[in-house]
């Protein structure tokens, strides 16, 4: 076989696009006539080999682009693939707070403007196509997203999910984006150029505004940040805020996070479960928080281009845990909510979300009043709750556009049955 | 309720020349309030009508004689954030 055609199409993009002395996760396929059953790669400078299969002649290593090229000269290899993720995703994270069944009856957050201040946006990303309403630079560098945070956190909330075949669709894909690039490319900025975000975002008359960023420590809410975060509630924007990611200590929510009116969203797993990053209640002057939880652990959505962060899946997709990724889920809920019935309130809003999420029988200073269910709270159904859900198995699905013969159904099996006979 | 945290207004003292980031709130006019802190040396950044508040960069010494102004009810860091998700 042809060196270029050991390589996989997935893999080609990601050694296209990572760094000479980054590893990439792969999977080899060896020869079935190979006499030693041991990989090679281990071998080769820039390679590290993590697993050896037993059931097949295969192995799980991570190796910089241009180890690669050398194990692809290698005759006994017969093929290298990008190892893929192949669960919890944004299809899992949506489904668990029952966002299908929403789109289904033609709820989709249609015309409702939301706001993302955050690292920028990737302006030409195919999932928010004819959907950038407006964007603006706070931070002298230009609205593009080199950091990859703000366009994951506008994906989960309103991509379409295009350059998936929609398994990467956000939660109100009809939704319109208004993109605040407040925050670095490394990530980070200052308080007063994520206010001037909010107020960009209130004179700009957005009806959400999702905020995944926020300071260390503990708050009383009584800071700048907090303040300006009511101040644009009272306006009559619905601000979502994530709740931080230090927990699992008690009294870890910063600003503006412990801001009074604002929605505090903390993480959970795709088993219900608080993740055990997300910052926990109180508040320093000891108000119960977060308000809500809802899915935040492993979260597939829109890549920015040239961008690294996370774990990509493809180039149009990567996969970031945090309460960042769980704030935007709400914020596209919220979306759903006002694309019905629009004259709600923040406060009704809030109220709706809070009154019908799931209660998860853990403290409220984890969960505040459970994780966040999109069909309850859209139809406002506050009747007898659905007991907690039980963990599905979840069906395997082909992977997007999966060249013949990728491996990721066959290694995930292997590594179930692995897993079965180590148990 | 102070109008400064004890530490940060130590901090000014500590460091008269050096440069601090704050956020003010204040009372009155928001225009005219800026122009008054750029003459008495304040670099203004930014206004915020949400809040009435003035995002300023001056030294420690600027900042000492800024919590004299009865309208200027609050000071305190323009602290640095970070994103929530990797």
């Amino acid at each position: 076989m042809a060196r270029a055609r050991k390589l996989s199409d997935e893999l080609v993009v990601s050694m296209g696009r990572t760094a000479p002395n980054r590893q990439i996760p792969v999977i080899v396929r060896y020869s079935p006539n190979r006499v030693v059953m041991r990989a090679k790669g281990p071998a080769l400078p820039g390679v590290s080999e993590s697993y050896n299969y037993r059931l097949a002649p295969l192995a799980h290593m991570h190796a910089t682009p241009q180890a690669l090229q050398s194990l692809s000269r290698d005759p006994e290899i017969v093929r290298i693939y990008r190892d893929l993720p192949v669960r919890a995703l944004m299809d899992t994270a949506s489904r668990i707070v029952r966002v299908p069944e929403v789109l289904r009856m033609g709820v989709d957050g249609s015309g409702v403007r939301i706001a993302v201040i955050d690292t920028g946006v990737d302006l030409h990303h195919p999932d928010f196509h004819g959907r950038i309403a407006e964007a603006v630079d706070l931070v002298g560098e230009g609205p593009n997203d080199q950091n990859g945070h703000g366009t994951h956190c506008a994906g989960v909330a309103l991509g379409s999910g295009i350059a998936s075949a929609g398994r990467y669709r956000g939660i109100a894909p009809g939704a319109l984006l208004y993109a605040a690039k407040a925050l670095h490319r490394n990530g980070q900025g200052m308080m007063s150029d994520v206010m001037a975000g909010i107020e960009w975002a209130v004179e700009h008359k957005v009806q959400i505004i999702s905020l995944s960023l926020g300071g260390p420590g503990s708050s009383d809410g009584h800071d700048a940040l907090s303040d300006i975060c009511d101040a644009a509630v009272a306006a009559g924007v619905v601000v979502v805020v994530a709740a931080g990611n230090d927990g699992p200590g008690s009294s870890t929510i910063g600003s503006p996070g412990a801001a009074r009116r604002v929605i505090t969203v903390g993480a959970t797993d795709d088993t219900d479960t608080i993740a055990s990053f997300s910052s926990r209640g109180p508040t320093a002057d000891n108000r119960v928080k977060p308000d809500v939880v809802a899915p935040g652990h492993r979260i597939a959505a829109a890549r920015a281009r040239n961008t690294e962060l996370g774990t990509p899946v493809d180039p149009y997709y990567t996969e970031l845990s945090g309460t960042s990724m769980a704030t935007p889920l709400v914020a596209g809920v919220c979306a759903l909510i006002l694309a019905r019935e629009p004259g709600l309130s923040p406060e009704q809003v809030k109220a709706r979300l809070m009154n019908t999420a799931i209660d998860l029988q853990q403290h409220p200073c984890l969960q505040g009043r459970g994780r966040v269910d999109a069909l309850r709270a859209v139809w406002n159904d506050k009747g007898r709750a659905p007991s907690r859900p039980q963990p599905q198995p979840q069906p395997q699905k082909p992977a997007p556009q999966a060249p013949s013969g990728c491996l990721t159904s066959i290694t995930a099996s292997l590594r179930r049955a692995l897993y079965r006979r180590r148990r | 309720m102070p109008k400064v945290d004890p530490d940060l207004r130590q901090e000014w003292k500590d460091g008269e020349n050096r440069t601090f980031s704050l956020i003010l709130r204040v009372t009155g006019d928001l225009e005219a309030r800026a122009e008054v802190l750029e003459e008495i040396g304040c670099q203004v950044r930014r206004r915020f009508r949400l809040t009435s508040s003035i995002s300023v960069r001056c030294t420690g010494e600027t900042a000492l004689a800024l919590t004299r102004r009865s309208w200027v009810t609050k000071v305190e860091r323009d602290s640095a954030l970070r994103v929530f998700g990797g």
